[in-house]
C-alpha cells in the first residue's frame, strides 16, 4: 500500500532535486559568463569610461580598509537620510490612509493634493525644495518623505476601502468602537496593502536619496560615485553603486519575506 | 407598489446626486483654500523663495505664447516616448520568452530583479560618460527605469496562461507561435497595460534625472534653469507641464487597457 507511494514520492523528489541543480548550474554559468564578458570588455576599453570586474573588486577592498572610511561614512550618511525619512514617511502614509479611508471629509480634502502629489515625479521638486531648505540634510529627508508618503497612503486608503463592509459591519454590530474597529479589524485586514505601499515606497526613497545626492552636496554613496565618475576613477565608482545595489535587493527581499510571513499568517 | 417603488428609487438616485456635489464642493474648496494660502505666503515672502501664485499663472500664460514652453516640452517628450517604446519593444518579449523557457527564466531573473530593486539612476553617471550628454543617455535612463515593471508583468501574464488553456491548444498541433499569437498574446495584454502603466510614472523621474545631469535640456533643464535663477514664478510652470503629462498619460494608458483588453478587469500591479 505505501510502498509504492513511497516510490512516486521519491520519483517526485527526485525530479525536483535534479530541477534544483540544473537551476543552480544554469545561474552559476550565466553568472560566470556576465562576469568573464564584464572582465574582457573592461581590458579591451579605454580606462577612463569602464574598468575590468578584477580591478573594480580590488578598489571596492581597498576602499574598505582605507583608514579615512569615505565609503563607509558615505554609506552612514545615506542610512541617516534614508531610514529617518523612509520611517516618518511610512508613519505618515498609514495615518493618512486611515483617515482617508475612513472619513469622506478627509478623503475629499486631501485626495487632489495625493492625486497631485502620487504623479509628480518626486526629483522635480528638488531644485524647489533647495531653494526653500537650503543643502542640508533637512531637504534630503524632506524630499524622501514625500518621496514614499504617497505609495504609502494611497495603498492603506485602497486597502481600507476594499475591506470594509464585509469585515466592518459584523464588528459594528457588535458595537466595537472605532478605536477596536481599527486596532482589530481594519489594520490586520490591510496589512498586505500596507507591505505593499512599503514595498513602493522604499524604491522610490533610494531612487530620491542617490539624487538628491547627486544634487546638493557630495556626500553620501550618491556624492561618492558622482565624485569619483567627474574624476574618471572607474574603478572606484562602482563601489558606491555595488552597495546601493545590495542595499535595495536586501530590503526589497526583506519586506517581500515580511510580506509573505503576514499572508500566511492571515491565510491560515 | 410599483410607484412606491419608483419613487424611492428616485429619491435615492437624488441623495447620491447630493452627495457627489456636495463631495465636488468639499474637493473645489479644499484646492481654492490651498491656493489662497500659496497667494498670500507669496505676497508675504521675499519674490527670490515664493511668487504669489497668479504670478506662476501668468507665467504660464507667457511662457505658452511666447513659444519658451514648446520645444523643451516637444524634447522631454521624445525622450519619453522614445525610452517607453524601446522599453515595451525590448521588455514585452523578453517577459514572454522568460514565461515560455523556465531555464531562461533562471538565467535572466536574478539579474531583472536585482536591477529593478536597484535604485538605477545610479547609473547615469556611467551611462553618460559611455553615451554622451544628449539623447542617448537621457533615453537609457528612461529605458533603465521602465523596462522592468514591462517584464516582470508581462513574465506574470504569462505564467497565469494555465495548462486548461495551453493542452488543448497544443493537443490540437498549434504552432509555437499560433499558440503565443492566439492563446498566449490575448491574456497578458492586461498585464503588459498594467507594466506600461507603472512604467510610466518611473520613465518620468528617470527623464528629469536624465536632464538634471547630462547636458540641460526639455522641461528638467528649464526647471534648473528657472531655480537656479531665482525665477520662482516660472519655475512652476515646467513642474505642472510635468505633473500634467505624469497624470495625463497614466490616465490614457489606463484608458486604453480599458479599449484593448476589456475582457479583464482584474490585474495586478506588481511591485512599484
Amino acid at each position: 500500500m505505501t510502498a509504492p507511494d513511497d516510490a512516486a514520492l521519491l520519483a517526485v523528489r527526485a525530479r525536483v532535486r535534479r530541477s534544483k541543480i540544473d537551476r543552480f548550474v544554469i545561474v552559476a554559468m550565466t553568472l560566470a559568463g556576465f562576469l568573464s564578458l564584464w572582465e574582457i570588455s573592461g581590458h579591451l576599453t579605454n580606462p577612463m569610461f569602464f574598468a575590468p570586474v578584477s580591478e573594480v573588486l580590488i578598489a571596492f577592498w581597498q576602499q574598505i580598509i582605507d583608514p579615512s572610511h569615505t565609503l563607509l561614512s558615505g554609506l552612514v550618511e545615506t542610512l541617516a537620510v534614508l531610514v529617518p525619512g523612509f520611517l516618518i514617511a511610512s508613519i505618515l502614509g498609514l495615518v493618512l490612509g486611515v483617515l482617508m479611508g475612513r472619513s469622506n471629509l478627509a478623503l475629499q480634502i486631501l485626495d487632489p493634493y495625493v492625486t497631485i502629489f502620487y504623479n509628480t515625479p518626486r526629483v522635480a521638486l528638488i531644485p524647489v525644495l533647495l531653494l526653500w531648505l537650503g543643502v542640508g540634510d533637512t531637504l534630503k529627508i524632506v524630499i524622501v518623505v514625500l518621496a514614499a508618503v504617497f505609495p504609502v497612503s494611497v495603498n492603506v486608503t485602497a486597502g481600507i476601502r476594499d475591506i470594509s463592509a464585509q469585515f466592518t459591519e459584523p464588528a459594528r454590530s457588535m458595537n466595537a468602537t472605532e478605536g477596536q474597529l481599527l486596532r482589530k479589524v481594519i489594520l490586520p485586514a490591510t496589512l498586505p496593502y500596507i507591505m505593499a505601499g512599503l514595498k513602493l515606497g522604499l524604491g522610490r526613497a533610494l531612487t530620491t536619496v542617490i539624487v538628491a545626492e547627486f544634487f546638493v552636496s557630495l556626500s553620501g554613496l550618491g556624492g561618492i560615485l558622482h565624485a569619483a565618475s567627474s574624476t574618471y576613477q572607474m574603478a572606484k565608482m562602482f563601489a558606491p553603486a555595488i552597495i546601493l545595489a545590495a542595499m535595495g535587493i536586501t530590503i526589497d527581499g526583506l519586506l517581500t519575506y515580511l510580506e509573505r510571513r503576514v499572508l500566511e499568517r492571515y491565510r491560515a | 407598489m410599483t410607484m412606491s417603488l419608483t419613487a424611492a428609487a428616485v429619491r435615492e438616485a437624488g441623495a447620491r446626486r447630493t452627495t457627489k456635489r456636495r463631495n465636488l464642493a468639499i474637493r473645489l474648496g479644499s484646492v481654492v483654500a490651498l491656493l489662497l494660502v500659496w497667494e498670500i505666503c507669496g505676497m508675504l515672502t521675499p519674490r527670490i523663495f515664493l511668487s504669489p501664485f497668479h504670478e506662476t499663472v501668468v507665467a504660464f500664460w507667457r511662457l505658452c505664447r511666447d513659444g519658451t514652453l514648446v520645444a523643451p516640452t516637444l524634447s522631454s517628450l521624445s525622450v519619453l516616448f522614445a525610452g517607453l517604446a524601446v522599453s515595451v519593444l525590448l521588455g514585452v518579449p523578453l517577459g514572454l520568452l522568460m514565461g515560455r523557457y523556465v531555464r531562461l527564466n533562471w538565467a535572466l531573473s536574478p539579474y531583472v530583479n536585482g536591477l529593478y530593486a536597484t535604485p538605477t539612476v545610479a547609473l547615469l553617471p556611467l551611462l553618460s560618460l559611455w553615451l554622451g550628454l544628449y539623447i542617448a543617455p537621457k533615453v537609457a535612463i528612461v529605458v533603465l527605469l521602465a523596462i522592468f515593471p514591462i517584464i516582470k508583468n508581462t513574465y506574470a501574464g504569462v505564467a497565469t496562461v494555465g495548462h486548461e488553456l495551453l493542452e488543448p491548444a497544443s493537443s490540437m498541433q498549434a504552432s509555437e507561435f499560433q499558440i503565443a499569437r492566439y492563446v498566449i498574446a490575448p491574456a497578458i495584454v492586461p498585464f503588459v497595460m498594467a507594466g506600461i502603466r507603472l512604467s510610466v510614472g518611473r520613465g518620468i523621474v528617470g527623464l528629469v534625472v536624465g536632464e538634471f545631469f547630462t547636458a540641460q535640456t526639455g522641461l528638467g533643464g528649464l526647471l534648473i534653469r528657472y531655480a537656479s535663477n531665482f525665477r520662482t514664478a516660472e519655475m512652476f510652470v515646467p513642474i505642472f507641464v510635468l505633473v500634467a503629462l505624469g497624470y495625463g498619460l497614466t490616465v490614457l494608458v489606463a484608458a486604453l487597457q480599458e479599449r484593448i483588453a476589456p475582457w479583464k478587469e482584474t490585474e495586478r500591479d506588481l511591485g512599484q
